[in-house]
C-alpha cells in the first residue's frame, strides 16, 4: 500500500464529502440545534406544565352538610403547607355534584356521608379523563389525609403520653452511601452509551453510502478504477474518510450534549438541589476515557456501514442495507442499561456491546485497564481486520458491471436455488453470526436448565443449522463438507498432527497463562457441569457430539466455502480464527485457532471432514478422561510437571514441531492439484 | 517531445471475456462478449475499433484500460527494450482512458481534481501545476478550470474528462465514443486533439459509431460483430475488399457478408 496514494485520495474524500450539503446538514445542524432544542423544548413544557398545575386555581363542588364548613376552611386556608389555589361551591346533593362535575362547572366535588359506625366519610369524586380534574382531586386529598392525621395524632395523644412511641415503635431510615457524583455517574452511563453510539453511527452512515453506492451511482468509481490505483488503497482512503467525519460529528454531539448539560446543571443549582454540591471535575478521567474510546468506536462504526454499503448497487439499497445496521446497533448499545451485565474479559470482546459498557464503567468511576485495554484493542483489531477483508472482497469489475454482491444465497426462495451451487462470502458470514449468537444466547441458558444435557442439545443445534442451510439452498453436500472417506495415510497423519499441535498448543497456554494469571480463571460452573454428570454422559456430550457438529460447522461448511472462493492458505487461517473466535475466551481463542488450523489443513490435503472429527474427538475426549482423572496427568513425563523449566518447554516444542512435521508429510497428496482444479 | 521509438506498443493476445446472461433469478447462460480476439496498436497510430451495437467493443476497451480481467489471454504493453508490461498498476500509469462512463467529480473543480489525480499517479507539485496551465491552454480551459464540474456544460465536461486522461502524460490512449453527444465544434477539438496526440507518437485506441470520422482520422480499423474480429486493415485496404468508396457501406456489406455466413 502506497502511503502517499491513500493520502490523496483521502483528501479528496474529505473536500467531496465537505462539500456535500447533505452531509453537513446531518454531520453539524442536527447535533448543535436538534439536542439542545429537544432537551430545552422538553424541559420548558414540562416546567411549564408543573407550574401550571400548581398555581391554577380549581373550582371545587361540596355537598352541603354539618362539615361543609369545615370542609372549606381546610380547602381555602391559606397558611397551611400546601400552595394550593381552590374555590369552592356549595352544591345540595352528591347527584347535583357530579352533574356540575360533567358539565365541566367544577374540576372536583367531595361527597361527605356518615358510614354505618357513625365516622364520616369523605369522598373525592373526579373524572379520570381530564388532566386538570385529576391533579385537583390529588390536592384535595392530600389535604384530607392531612385533617385525617391531624385528627388520629389527637386521639391517640389524649390516651397515651408517649403516643410518639405508639405512632411509631420502631424507627426505619435510609441512607444512600454512594456519593452523588457516583450516583450522577451511573445515570450518565445509562444515557450517554445509547446516544453517543447512536449518533457516531448516524455520522458514519450518510458519508459511507456517499463514499461507495453514491461514488458507484454517479460513475465516478469507474474513472477512479482508470487510476494506478490498488483496491487496498481506495477502501483504506475510504475508511478514513469516513471515520474521520464519524469522529467530528461523535465530538459535535457530545460538544453539544455538554453544553446542555452544563445548563440543565446550572439551572439545577439555582434551583438549590441535591447535585449542587456535585463536583464534576471527579468526572475528568470518564471524559478522557470517553474521548479516547470515541474516535476508535468511530472507526469500528465506519468499517461496518462501510462494509454494509460497498456492494450496494444503489444509494437506495445502501440506505436499505444501513436500517438494521443501525437496529442492531441500538439495540446493542442499549446493553448499557441492563442491570446485570457488566464488563469482563469476555464482553470486552463483544463488539458495541463492549463500547456501552467501557462508557457505563468509566462513568461509574470504575476503571479496570485490562478491560479497557482489551475494549480499545478489540475494536481497532475489527476495524482493521473489516478493512482488509473489504479490500479482498472487493472486487470493482462486479460491482461496476456484474451483478453486484450476491453472496448471500440463503435469501432468494429455496425453488430458485440452483442445485449443487456452494454458499457464497456472505453466507459464511451470516452462518458464522448465527453460531456465535447460539454460543451467547443459547447455550448458557440450556447448561443452566438441563445440565450437560444443555450442551448436548445446543451441539445438536450447531448440527442442524449449517445442515439446514445447505439443504435450503440445495448444496452440493459431498463437496462443501467435504465428506470423502479418507485414506489410512491420512487418518495416521491427521493423529500425528493433532499430537504435535496439541504439545504446542500446550506450552503457548501455559505460557499464556503465566503472563496473563486472570486468563486462567477457568468457569467453575462449567467444569462442576461436567464433573457432575458421570463419566460416560460427560464423554458423550464434550468428546463426541463437538466432534461431529463442530466440524460440520467449522470445517464442513465455513471452510468448504471459503475454500471454494480463496487461496487454500488464506481459507485455513480464516475458517481456524473464527473457530477460536467462536469459543469466547482468550485461551480457548490462541488454543482453538491453532487447532483450527491443523484441522482446516488436514481436511484441505484430504479433502475429508472425517479425520478432523477423528482428531477433535481424541482432542475433546482426552480433556474429558484427564479431567475425571486429574493424577493420571502427573504421570505423564516433562508434560505433567507442576512448572515447567526452559528445557521442558524445549522438549515439549521439540516433540510438538517433530510430530507436526510428520503429520505434515503424511498428510502429502499427489492429488491435490487436480481435485480443486475439477472442483 | 517525446520520439516515437521510446513509447509503448499494446499487444492484445487472444482475449476473450465470459459474460453471463440471467435469464431469471435462478439460471444463468454463459457466453463470450468477446470471443478470442487478437491485435496490436503501435506508437503513432490511432486505432479504431469499429462494430455495431454489442460486439464487444466496449468490453475490449475495458479490459485494454485494466477496468476488466480478461477470462482468457492478456494484454500488455511492451516497451522499446521489448519488456512486457503486466503489472496492472504499471499498466494503469501509461494509459489515459475516456469513455462515456468515466464520470467526473462534480463537487471539485477541474484544477482540484487534476490535482488530486497528479497526486496519485506521482507527478510532483511544481510539475503537476505546470501540466495543469499548460492543459488548461491547449484545451482552452481557462475561463472554467475553477469552476465546480457540476455547474459546466456538456462540452467543457468533455474537455475536463480529456484533461483527467492527459494529466500524466500517459503513452496510450484509450477513447471510447468520446465524441457521442457532442456538438461540431466541441468533437471537432477531441478530433484534432487525436491527430495531435498521434503526430506526438503516441498510440490512440477508440471507438466510434460515426464512419466519416473514422475514415477521416483511423489508421487502421478493427471490425468487430458478435465478440468477434472479422475484418481489419487500413480503411483503404477494407474498402478496396468490398468494392466500395466509403467506409459506411463497406460496415454495411462486412456486416452482411457475417450474417449471411451465420445463417
Amino acid at each position: 500500500m502506497n502511503k502517499k496514494t491513500v493520502f490523496s485520495l483521502y483528501k479528496k474524500e474529505m473536500l467531496d464529502i465537505f462539500r456535500d450539503k447533505k452531509t453537513m446538514i446531518i454531520m453539524v445542524l442536527v447535533p448543535l440545534f436538534l439536542y439542545p432544542c429537544m432537551m430545552l423544548g422538553m424541559m420548558l413544557i414540562m416546567s411549564n406544565i408543573s407550574k401550571e398545575s400548581l398555581e391554577k386555581t380549581y373550582q371545587i363542588g361540596i355537598v352541603e352538610c354539618e362539615e361543609t364548613a369545615l370542609v372549606e376552611s381546610l380547602l381555602l386556608d391559606e397558611e397551611d403547607e400546601f400552595e394550593y389555589f381552590f374555590e369552592t361551591k356549595v352544591y345540595e346533593s352528591a347527584n347535583a355534584c357530579e352533574t356540575a362535575l360533567n358539565a365541566k362547572e367544577i374540576d372536583v366535588f367531595i361527597d361527605i356521608t356518615t358510614a354505618e359506625d357513625g365516622r364520616t366519610s369523605y369522598e373525592v369524586g373526579y373524572f379520570s379523563s381530564v388532566p386538570d380534574s385529576i391533579s385537583a382531586s390529588k390536592y384535595a386529598e392530600e389535604i384530607l389525609r392531612a385533617y385525617k392525621n391531624e385528627l388520629r395524632n389527637e386521639l391517640i395523644a389524649e390516651r397515651f403520653d408517649d403516643y410518639e412511641k405508639v405512632l411509631n415503635p420502631v424507627v426505619i431510615g435510609n441512607r444512600n452511601v454512594a456519593t452523588i457524583e457516583e450516583s450522577t455517574g451511573s445515570i450518565f452511563g445509562y444515557i450517554i452509551p445509547f446516544m453517543l453510539i447512536t449518533s457516531i453511527l448516524m455520522g458514519a452512515i450518510y458519508p459511507a453510502i456517499d463514499v461507495t453506492a453514491g461514488e458507484r451511482e454517479r460513475g465516478t468509481l469507474e474513472t477512479m478504477m482508470t487510476l494506478p490505483v490498488k483496491n487496498s488503497e481506495m477502501m483504506f482512503s475510504k475508511f478514513m474518510a469516513v471515520s474521520t467525519v464519524a469522529v467530528m460529528s461523535a465530538l459535535l454531539n457530545l460538544l453539544s450534549m455538554f453544553l446542555v448539560g452544563l445548563y440543565m446543571y446550572d439551572s439545577m443549582q439555582l434551583v438549590d438541589t441535591a447535585f449542587g454540591d456535585m463536583n464534576l471535575w471527579q468526572f475528568t478521567p470518564s471524559v478522557i476515557g470517553l474521548l479516547v474510546c470515541m474516535p476508535i468506536f468511530a472507526m469500528f462504526a465506519s468499517a461496518v456501514c462501510l462494509s454494509v454499503c460497498i456492494f450496494a448497487k444503489s444509494f437506495k439499497e445502501a440506505n436499505n442495507y444501513s436500517t438494521p445496521v443501525l437496529l442492531v446497533f441500538m439495540f446493542a448499545s442499549m446493553a448499557g442499561m441492563l442491570p446485570n451485565i457488566t464488563l469482563t474479559t469476555k464482553t470486552a470482546l463483544i463488539p458495541i456491546v463492549n463500547v456501552a459498557l467501557f462508557i457505563k464503567a468509566v462513568f461509574e468511576l470504575q476503571f479496570d485497564w485490562t478491560n479497557i485495554v482489551l475494549v480499545l484493542l478489540s475494536n481497532i483489531v475489527y476495524s482493521i481486520a473489516a478493512v482488509m477483508l473489504m479490500s479482498k472482497l472487493f472486487s470493482s469489475e462486479d460491482v461496476l458491471f456484474g451483478e453486484g454482491f450476491r453472496g448471500v444465497k440463503f435469501l432468494e426462495k429455496r425453488s430458485n436455488m440452483k442445485a449443487g451451487q456452494m454458499p457464497g462470502i456472505g453466507d459464511t458470514i451470516l452462518m458464522f453470526g448465527l453460531l456465535l449468537l447460539l454460543m451467547i444466547y443459547l447455550s448458557s441458558s440450556l447448561v443452566f436448565r438441563l445440565g450437560i444435557w444443555g450442551t448436548g442439545l445446543v451441539q445438536l443445534i450447531i448440527l442442524a443449522v449449517p445442515v439446514f442451510y445447505a439443504w435450503y439452498m440445495k448444496a452440493d453436500f459431498k463437496k462443501l463438507f467435504s465428506l470423502k472417506v479418507p485414506a489410512f495415510k491420512h487418518i495416521l497423519g491427521g493423529i500425528c498432527m493433532w499430537l504435535g499441535v496439541w504439545l504446542l498448543e500446550q506450552v503457548v497456554i501455559v505460557s499464556l497463562a503465566q503472563w496473563f494469571p486472570s486468563l486462567a480463571e477457568t468457569s467453575d460452573a462449567l467444569n462442576s457441569v461436567i464433573t457432575d454428570a458421570g463419566f460416560i454422559s460427560a464423554f458423550i456430550v464434550v468428546g463426541i457430539c463437538p466432534a461431529i457438529a463442530e466440524e460440520f460447522a467449522f470445517r464442513g461448511f465455513l471452510f468448504g466455502t471459503l475454500k471454494d472462493k480463496w487461496r487454500p492458505w488464506l481459507a485455513i487461517v480464516v475458517s481456524a480464527l473464527l473457530f477460536g473466535a467462536y469459543h469466547m475466551n482468550l485461551l480457548q481463542f490462541v488454543g482453538g485457532t491453532m487447532m483450527g488450523i491443523a484441522i482446516a489443513y488436514v481436511a484441505y490435503r484430504s479433502g475429508s471432514i472425517w479425520i478432523g472429527a477423528i482428531m477433535h474427538f481424541i482432542n475433546n475426549g482426552l480433556s474429558v478422561i484427564l479431567q475425571y482423572n486429574p493424577e493420571w496427568v502427573t504421570k505423564i513425563p516433562v508434560l505433567g510437571k507442576e512448572v515447567y523449566g526452559a528445557g521442558d518447554y524445549a522438549i515439549l516444542l521439540a516433540v510438538g514441531a517433530v510430530c507436526t512435521v510428520l503429520g505434515v508429510l503424511l498428510m502429502r497428496n499427489k492429488h491435490i492439484k487436480d481435485e480443486n482444479a475439477d472442483a | 517531445m517525446i520520439a516515437a521509438k521510446d513509447l509503448c506498443k499494446v499487444f492484445v493476445r487472444n482475449i476473450a471475456k465470459k459474460k453471463g446472461m440471467k435469464k431469471n433469478s435462478a439460471t444463468k447462460e454463459e457466453f463470450y462478449a468477446v470471443d478470442h480476439v487478437s491485435f496490436e496498436a503501435k506508437p503513432g497510430e490511432i486505432l479504431g475499433l469499429l462494430g455495431p451495437n454489442g460486439a464487444g467493443k466496449t468490453t475490449v476497451l475495458r479490459m485494454l484500460g485494466n477496468l476488466m480481467t480478461p477470462t482468457e489471454g492478456e494484454v500488455f504493453l511492451s516497451d522499446t527494450d521489448g519488456r512486457e508490461i503486466t503489472s496492472v498498476i504499471e499498466k494503469k500509469q501509461k494509459i489515459g482512458y475516456l469513455s462515456g462512463n468515466t464520470k467526473l467529480y462534480q463537487r471539485l473543480s477541474t484544477r482540484e481534481m487534476l490535482r488530486v489525480f497528479g497526486d496519485i499517479y506521482g507527478l510532483d507539485k511544481a510539475l503537476c501545476e505546470e501540466r495543469i496551465n499548460d492543459i488548461f491552454k491547449v484545451l482552452d480551459m481557462e475561463s472554467f478550470g475553477d469552476n465546480r464540474i457540476e455547474k459546466l456544460s456538456t462540452g467543457q465536461t468533455q474537455r475536463a474528462n480529456i484533461a483527467r486522461c492527459l494529466i500524466h502524460n500517459p503513452e496510450v490512449y484509450i477513447f471510447d465514443e468520446p465524441t457521442l453527444g457532442l456538438d461540431i465544434i466541441s468533437s471537432e477539438a477531441i478530433v484534432s486533439f487525436m491527430k495531435k496526440e498521434k503526430e506526438k507518437g503516441k498510440t490512440v485506441l477508440y471507438s466510434t459509431h460515426y464512419m466519416e470520422e473514422a475514415q477521416y482520422l483511423c489508421d487502421r480499423i478493427v471490425m468487430m460483430y458478435k465478440g468477434k474480429v472479422i475484418a481489419s486493415g487500413t480503411p483503404k485496404a477494407l474498402m478496396e475488399q468490398t468494392g466500395t468508396d466509403n467506409l459506411r457501406d463497406t460496415f454495411r456489406s462486412l456486416i452482411k457478408e457475417e450474417e449471411t455466413d451465420d445463417e
